[in-house]
């Protein structure tokens, strides 16, 4: 089975003498696999998924996406690998305001060059998965925040990346909208098949997933589902 | 290699969140921009205006010389062309007499007069003498004159009408014979035969300027230096380069001033870009670190910033020229060509709009925006998006600029530049002193910010402690809010004070030079009216005049290569000259005995190099007569250099005992009137006087000034405008970017007009601060205006004078100002309910 992710002996610390934040940390993903990670706020959750995009610099280690060891690679080179095979889901859903729901969604296709006449049916393809086709004109003032991360998922898998990373997807939305967000999640990774990181406190919202590891004291454990 | 695809994707988002969410922060960066290029390109259309219209007046009337011979406007003997034109190199000589013609009336300025011989300009002058056409053997009468167009429609004169002139305290006629074509010459002049000038002007034998033509293979250098070594005192041979640069060389310094200053209105709109692209950096931060996480580069996403700054400093730059193409215009139209300064007056100046240099101004002011964005393009591409994507962290990192060395030193540089002399005539180190003490303040800001801010004391009030502790935890943006006020105050502040300190100075020089109560004189700046000795004696023995006081002045030449230099002669004591001139050095030493006293201007000082105890000798009646430098004083009238003698050594070297000038005061309980009126009917039919009360003369002289100083008044204007909207940016922008820190504070039972003057205090702190340092660095950069730039500018030192008041009102008005946005820009964040302000994302 092809490997999406592998982490080796991945190590940082914020400060000289501090305690590592990420202490030797191993992980493989295959490829379609969704795997949650649960920990303690502070435990490094974040800090592990912006350095598995690419965002930050491990101290030590390697970062292997899709076989590529992201250590080699210098900014311009990170950032463009990011933008072809990996797709996010923050917390904050992180919405321009300003663009369309469709242009919101379209986005990662521009960036892309892939021109109108085909990222935009894409695009509304992407938003009929998520069940807010109807929506495809609306600008996000005016929606909810279920709808807000439904669009964010859209645009997370409308250009099939390797890899989604979702960091606290349902941290701000109620029980029940959490519920409905993740079923689309999942849905949807199985639809694109890609592999999937969701970063998260619940436990419920962590049995969604292939797979649970726990992160504590620098390294990952597994747990059972 | 850049990925030009997805910058430009990055670009069209960003302008799009700019163009939705803040179209009048675009406006108001466009219009800064458009204001300090209309104003530089404003300058520069009018002033070359003025010297094409020099130059193509000086051109037509030097036409094709070689070489002029050029002396005193009394002349020198004709016998000197007659050697000319036997010279062995010289093909042709034309003899002139080139006289400024006193007109009577008095009140009108005198008439520019050129006479000469038709037949030998012909050769030298062709297309003004073409211009003749068939009236030219009609010239020899003795009061004939050919007007310019120019001339005729200010006189209000046509072909057949007679043209009154004073002659030496008598009225005469001449007789338009021909009115020129417009395209003739364009300035004011009258053409007569020159016979028949010498006889009606009574200049019999006497001509003031030779034009020559040199034999094809003479060096004209050559002959110029052989003809200097027996022309008569007070009379060179000049090239006609000299002639042509007279009118460009004497404005230079006051041109280059202007174009400064309208540097100095486009940079202070550069900096207006800054500031507001950095605080709308750190709006859109969250949006610009989700860019970057979908894969725009950083090369990208500074390219798409940058194209930000530069697309409104184009829109800003074209709309600017197009405003400033119509300034010059209707300036031209109802103002006139000289911006205030009277010796570069062009009467029929036209607006000429080439677009290679409106290309030029367009591009400076288009980089002037770019490099306003240039840092905030750099610090938000270095910025981690994942840092950027946090909520709560809303700073830029300005931890690099709060070293202080670089600022240090260029303040360091700033202070040393400043004794620097001159360079070619010009205060090139002055400016750069400026710049690099400007440059260098602004540096120390954030190091200030933070030591200042820093030091905020709590009061105990809630309102005040929160809103100094968000200034504090908020120091990137502080610090550019400050900075943009600091600029834009400190030159406000600058030239306040330069300006304040030279109309008082003049004033003061104004009281003592018109202590008198009346000032008579010839038609001012004409060459053929006069008092005689008769007319002097039977005015001073008016009733009611006290006492009297003459004066010859005219203009006589040091140097080939200098503006003539204006000689006062005047009744003087010399052991009492400090009582009537305003002194400023006198010789240590006395002079020798038999030499007379002479008493130089500072231009004099600077333009020649004189010295007070130096001999110095000045050509009267064609001999060089040596005098004694008994002191300096300050002159603002004669850009070229004065010279004051004593009149009686006046009348021992020339025998003319002639005055064009007088200051008459009056018996207690005389008026004014009444000694006008006994004036003109002692002197009638004379009419040649202008009779002016010295207040009303120092009135005039005081508008002027003012009229002089508009463009100064102009850019102050533009840098309070600058500054308020740069205060009123900064003030909304974050307001904006803290809705949902007033709905938090709002749900934790903070009143709205708590978190209204929370945020007010926040405004006022700052821009107290902005108003300390201002006012400091204003100060600062005031002594360089003051003692350097204008000093090797014009040539004349003026007293500081700090004008309180206004530098008091100013102050308040800005932190008034800050006050008002910040409640008006707090009352627009919070028009929202707290509840949905905390629920935004942005």
């Amino acid at each position: 089975m092809r490997q999406v992710l592998r982490l080796e002996a991945l190590s940082k610390r914020y400060r000289a003498g501090a305690a590592p934040v990420l202490d030797g940390l191993q992980l493989q993903l295959n490829d379609g696999e969704f795997l949650a990670i649960m920990g303690e706020s502070g435990a490094g959750k974040s800090t592990l998924l912006n350095i598995i995009a690419g965002l930050e610099r491990p101290d030590s280690g390697h970062v292997l996406l899709d076989g590529i060891d992201l250590r080699t690679l210098d900014d311009d080179a990170l950032t463009r690998l990011r933008r072809a095979r990996v797709g996010f889901v923050f917390q904050a859903f992180h919405i321009l305001p300003y663009l369309t729901v469709l242009q919101n969604v379209a986005l990662p296709l521009d960036l892309l060059g892939i021109a109108r006449a085909e990222r935009e049916p894409r695009a509304r393809q992407w938003l009929e998965r998520c069940g807010i086709g109807a929506l495809w004109h609306s600008y996000p003032r005016e929606l909810s925040g279920g709808e807000l991360q439904r669009i964010a998922i859209a645009r997370a898998l409308v250009h099939e990346p390797a890899l989604l990373l979702a960091d606290e997807p349902t941290g701000n939305l109620d029980a029940a909208t959490a519920g409905q967000i993740l079923r689309v999640l999942r849905e949807q990774l199985q639809t694109s098949a890609a592999s999937a990181i969701l970063i998260t406190h619940s436990r419920a919202a962590a049995q969604t997933a292939d797979r649970i590891a726990r992160l504590q004291d620098g390294r990952l454990t597994p747990e059972v589902p | 290699m850049i990925d030009w695809r997805s910058a430009r994707v990055a670009w069209q988002v960003l302008a799009l969140s700019q163009l939705r969410e803040q179209p009048l922060r675009v406006l108001a960066t466009v219009l800064a921009i458009a204001l300090g290029v209309a104003l530089g390109a404003a300058v520069y259309l009018i002033n070359a205006a003025a010297l094409t219209q020099f130059d193509q007046a000086t051109r037509r009337l030097i036409g094709e010389a070689d070489i002029v011979i050029r002396g005193p406007a009394s002349g020198f003997d004709q016998s000197v062309f007659v050697a000319l034109a036997r010279e062995s190199a010289v093909s042709v000589a034309s003899p002139v007499l080139e006289l400024r013609l006193a007109l009577a009336p008095a009140n009108r300025p005198a008439l520019p007069l050129l006479a000469l011989d038709p037949f030998r300009a012909a050769a030298l002058q062709p297309e003004l003498v073409s211009a003749l056409g068939a009236h030219i053997t009609a010239l020899f009468a003795h009061d004939a004159i050919v007007l310019s167009r120019a001339a005729a429609d200010t006189l209000g004169l046509r072909r057949s009408d007679l043209l009154s002139i004073n002659v030496g305290g008598a009225v005469k006629s001449l007789r338009v014979i021909d009115i020129l074509p417009g395209d003739a010459y364009p300035e004011p002049l009258g053409i007569m035969d020159i016979a028949a000038a010498q006889w009606t002007l009574e200049r019999l034998g006497r001509i003031n300027r030779v034009d020559l033509r040199l034999r094809p293979g003479s060096d004209p250098r050559l002959v110029r230096a052989r003809l200097n070594q027996w022309l008569p005192a007070g009379v060179f041979a000049v090239t006609p380069q000299i002639e042509r640069g007279r009118a460009s060389s004497a404005s230079r310094a006051y041109r280059v001033n202007l174009d400064m200053l309208a540097l100095v209105a486009l940079l202070t709109g550069g900096f207006l870009v800054f500031s507001t692209q950095w605080l709308s950096v750190l709006r859109r931060r969250v949006a610009l670190g989700l860019l970057r996480c979908l894969g725009v580069t950083r090369a990208q996403l500074r390219l798409a910033l940058l194209a930000e700054t530069l697309a409104s400093g184009a829109l800003g730059s074209a709309l600017g020229v197009e405003l400033g193409a119509l300034i010059a215009m209707l300036t031209l139209r109802y103002l006139g060509a000289d911006l205030g300064n009277r010796q570069f007056a062009a009467i029929a100046a036209t607006l000429a709009v080439h677009p290679v240099p409106l290309l030029g101004f367009a591009l400076i002011g288009t980089a002037a925006a770019g490099a306003g964005g240039a840092l905030p393009a750099w610090q938000a591409a270095r910025r981690s998006p994942a840092l950027a994507l946090k909520a709560g962290d809303a700073e830029l990192d300005l931890n690099r600029l709060v070293t202080t060395a670089p600022g240090l030193a260029l303040l360091a540089a700033g202070a040393l530049l400043a004794w620097l002399p001159a360079i070619g005539g010009l205060p090139l180190p002055g400016y750069v002193s400026i710049a690099a003490l400007l440059l260098g303040s602004v540096l120390l800001v954030p190091a200030l910010t933070r030591r200042l801010i820093g030091a905020l004391p709590r009061t105990g009030q809630v309102v005040l402690d929160t809103g100094f502790a968000q200034l504090q935890g908020s120091l990137s943006s502080s610090t550019v809010s400050l900075a943009s006020m600091i600029v834009s105050f400190s030159l406000m502040v600058a030239m306040a004070i330069m300006v304040h300190s030279f109309r008082d100075s003049f004033e003061l020089w104004l009281a003592k030079l018109l202590p008198a109560d009346l000032q008579l004189r010839c038609s001012l700046g004409s060459d053929t009216c006069a008092l005689s000795a008769a007319e002097q004696s039977r005015i001073a023995a008016l009733a009611g005049v006290a006492r009297a006081e003459f004066r010859r002045v005219q203009p006589i030449f040091l140097q080939a290569d200098h503006a003539p230099v204006t000689l006062i002669a005047r009744d003087l004591p010399a052991e009492r000259a400090a009582d009537t001139l305003p002194l400023l050095r006198e010789a240590r030493e006395p002079g020798a005995a038999a030499l007379p006293p002479v008493w130089i201007s500072e231009a004099v000082q600077d333009l020649y190099g004189y010295q007070p105890g130096q001999s110095l000798a000045l050509p009267l009646a064609g001999r060089a007569q040596s005098f004694f430098i008994a002191g300096v004083w300050r002159d603002y009238v004669h850009a070229g250099g004065a010279l004051v003698i004593r009149r009686q050594d006046y009348l021992a070297a020339t025998g003319d005992g002639s005055a064009n000038e007088g200051s008459l005061w009056r018996e207690p309980h005389t008026s004014i009137a009444a000694i006008e009126a006994a004036i003109r009917a002692a002197l009638a039919p004379n009419d040649a006087l202008e009779l002016i009360s010295s207040p009303e003369l120092r009135e005039r002289s005081l508008l002027a000034f003012d009229q002089a100083f508009l463009i100064t008044y102009a850019l102050e204007a533009i840098a309070v405008l600058i500054g308020l909207v740069g205060v009123s940016v900064a003030a909304s922008s974050t307001a904006l970017a803290r809705r949902a820190q007033f709905g938090m504070l709002r749900h934790l039972g903070m009143l709205r007009r708590q978190v209204l003057w929370m945020f007010a205090s926040e405004g006022i702190a700052l821009s107290a601060l902005a108003v300390l340092y201002g006012l400091l660095l204003g100060a600062l950069l005031s002594l360089i205006l003051v003692y350097v730039i204008n000093r090797q500018s014009f040539n004349w030192s003026i007293d500081l004078s700090v004008p309180w008041l206004q530098l008091a009102s100013l102050s308040a008005a800005l932190i008034i100002a800050s006050a008002i946005t910040a409640l008006w820009s707090g009352r627009a964040a919070m028009s929202q309910d707290p509840i949905r302000a905390v629920r935004e994302d942005w």
